[in-house]
């Protein structure tokens, strides 16, 4: 009986390798049977640059998005004896427009804007309100090498991406009037910012140079290191100076943001420290963020995220998200997929889960209007950007 | 191809061919000429790339981009023009630096200069100037036929860890241009392989016209027939217009980004 077994395998085995030697499988030699022949570019002084920085025309676009969906849960840990105890279910639909133009008349200057909207009708919004200006400034190139940005937009410093708003020392400066001058040439980059916004002037009074927020940032990659000093300073606000690094190690981007805020009384510092990892599918974030500013105790806050695009060659996404505070034991897990069945469509299903004692930091940090702690979200959106 | 009549030939070719070491043929000479070949050291290099990614036996998307070359000081800059929601996004490489402009956010990312170029098999290394003769040393080299074209076959390993594959095979035509590629992991797995049948002249020097890469590392069986994920580069409209030095930096990304 031995023999016939291990003769039933062999037979197997050969059915086997036959099959594996009858698949074709693709290959490229025969693009070199009849190619086509090389060929000689006949006018090779095109201008590609030109049609980036001028334009005949004002350029639009835009994207529309709306979002529906409901989220159920327990605003306590649900226990088995009382499943409804706790349990809430809502349902949303918020709807968003955004609209922008870019006039380039000349290499030298652009104006740049971007307007949006958005109506809320299941929290009572029923008619869609004025646009909103987001961003507006213009972009002016003095002497060929200063670039000047001054108006409404965004700045970001630091490396932040599960803390992001946290080492970013210029976070507000979309909400007031900067002028920015950047020197490329000089080092890896340099910059100057003044910026003045809402809180900074007294009403009624002269403005001072005094009460204008000043930051300077510089630039440069040493030995495959990328290094950024830089500093912001406001008289009432005090300087908040950032020193970031970055360096890809084997294959890893490790990051590194320190900041030490000084003003009158007070002095603190923060620091966040970070890889990503990317391989053909798969993105890994880690980030840890360390305070000593919050009501005068250190926090100390880590976090983990994991996202796999195009499970299993379908249109589905997945990603975890895992936020935990060192200091005080709270926490927040979320998992989530996202699935593309049809153009412009996307389905999210989403489970958050929150954990900790009252009072705690991510207990606080809950963005569920309703609080709940266990929930589960299903939410579609359609996207559509032109 | 059959997979058995494949071994077959490639068996046979083996057999037939005769190291071109042993005819005396100065191997690292030739990948010194393979670079001199395609890289515009006097001259900045401009084209549009259109890039067709098809997933195996699934959906084809297409990414078109205008790069801007300076191979005299290894920089590069990469503007996205379509789709439309990656219009905008921006790729600069200074020296092995590379660093990522994202329009929505308006952040730069530095980061590693290796990885997938907008998720298709087409690198962000490969826009970088050819550079095999100081990135790798040939180890073996024969004569061997690739189609229509008479070629030299070089197989190479890497001098040092900054390239994306520690291995490869490259097939070069007597006129010094690599018609085909195939890039090895260091334990000799076939990762990806490239096929470029066909070039343009541009000035005194030659640029692909379009290659043809697929990935080894996805592939779904469909039928009978196995299928990689295969990734379409058309090159058009190369130029050598004059660019001026600020176009290689971050804010110059920044001001022409949309």
């Amino acid at each position: 009986m031995p023999g016939i077994r291990s003769r039933l395998v062999l037979v197997l085995l050969v059915l086997v390798v036959l099959r594996l030697g009858a698949q074709e499988e693709e290959n490229l030699d025969d693009l070199f049977s009849d190619p086509v022949e090389d060929t000689i570019a006949e006018v090779p002084a095109t201008d590609h640059l030109s049609r980036f920085v001028t334009q005949d025309t004002i350029a639009f676009s835009g994207s529309f998005n709306a979002k529906g969906g409901a989220i159920a849960g327990w605003t306590r840990y649900p226990l088995l004896g009382d499943l409804l105890g706790g349990f809430d279910g809502t349902v949303g639909l918020v709807s968003t427009v955004t609209l922008s133009f870019d006039a380039r008349p000349d290499p030298d200057f652009r104006l740049f804007g971007t307007v949006s909207t958005s109506i809320d009708p299941v929290n009572g919004s029923y008619t869609w309100p004025a646009f909103a200006l987001s961003e507006l400034f213009i972009d002016y190139t003095w002497l060929g090498d200063v670039f000047i940005r001054m108006g409404k937009h965004s700045v970001t410093w630091g490396q932040g991406r599960l803390f992001e708003a946290i080492t970013n020392i210029m976070a507000d400066a979309s909400s007031g009037f900067a002028l920015r001058a950047s020197l490329p040439t000089l080092l890896n980059g340099v910059s100057a910012i003044g910026l003045m916004k809402s809180g900074y002037f007294e009403s009624g009074t002269l403005a001072s140079y005094k009460q204008v927020c000043y930051a300077l940032k510089a630039d440069q990659v040493l030995w495959g290191t990328m290094l950024s000093l830089g500093g912001r300073y406001q008289v009432d606000e005090g300087l908040n100076a950032i020193l970031s690094v970055k360096r890809v190690v084997l294959g890893v981007d490790l990051l590194a943001d320190a900041v030490l805020h000084e003003s009158d009384g007070s002095r603190y510092f923060r620091a966040l420290a970070g890889f990503f990892k990317e391989w053909q599918d798969v993105k890994l974030y880690g980030e840890y963020y360390y305070t000593g500013a919050a009501a005068g105790e250190a926090e100390h806050l880590a976090g983990l995220a994991v996202g796999f695009n195009n499970v299993f060659d379908t249109p589905v996404d997945l990603g975890a998200q895992w936020l935990h505070a060192l200091s005080d034991g709270s926490g927040t897990v979320t998992a989530g997929l996202t699935w593309s069945p049809w153009k412009f469509i996307t389905v999210t299903v989403a489970v958050p889960v929150v954990y900790g004692e009252a009072g705690t930091h991510f207990i606080l940090a809950n963005d569920d209007p309703a609080k709940r702690l266990v929930s589960i979200a299903l939410g579609l959106e359609m996207a559509v950007s032109f | 191809m059959k997979y058995s009549s494949r071994i077959a030939v490639m068996l046979c070719v083996s057999v037939a061919s005769v190291p071109v070491s042993a005819q005396g043929g100065d191997l690292s000479a030739t990948l010194k000429r393979v670079d001199d070949t395609v890289t515009f050291q006097g001259h900045d290099l401009s084209a549009i790339y259109t890039i067709d990614k098809r997933d195996p036996g699934g959906a084809v998307s297409t990414t078109t981009a205008t790069m801007f070359r300076r191979d005299r000081t290894g920089q590069y800059l990469i503007l996205i023009v379509e789709p439309a929601i990656d219009k905008g996004k921006g790729y600069l490489k200074i020296d092995d630096n590379l660093w990522l402009y994202d329009p929505v956010d308006r952040v730069f990312t530095f980061t590693s200069a290796k990885e997938r170029f907008q998720n298709s098999s087409f690198r962000n290394s490969d826009f970088n100037r050819s550079n095999f003769s100081s990135d790798y040393r040939p180890v073996s080299g024969k004569r061997e036929k690739l189609g229509k074209f008479d070629c030299t076959v070089l197989d190479l390993e890497a001098t040092n860890d900054k390239v994306s594959f520690p291995r490869m095979r490259i097939w070069v035509t007597d006129d010094y241009l690599v018609r085909k590629m195939e890039d090895y992991s260091l334990s000799g797995q076939l990762m990806r392989t490239s096929a470029i049948p066909s070039y343009q002249k541009v000035g005194d020097k030659w640029v692909a016209a379009g290659m043809v890469i697929l990935d080894h590392l996805k592939a779904r069986k469909i039928g009978d027939r196995i299928e990689y994920e295969r990734t379409t580069v058309t090159i058009k409209e190369p130029s050598l217009a004059i660019l001026p030095d600020s176009v290689y930096t971050k804010e110059y990304l920044e001001r022409v980004s949309k």
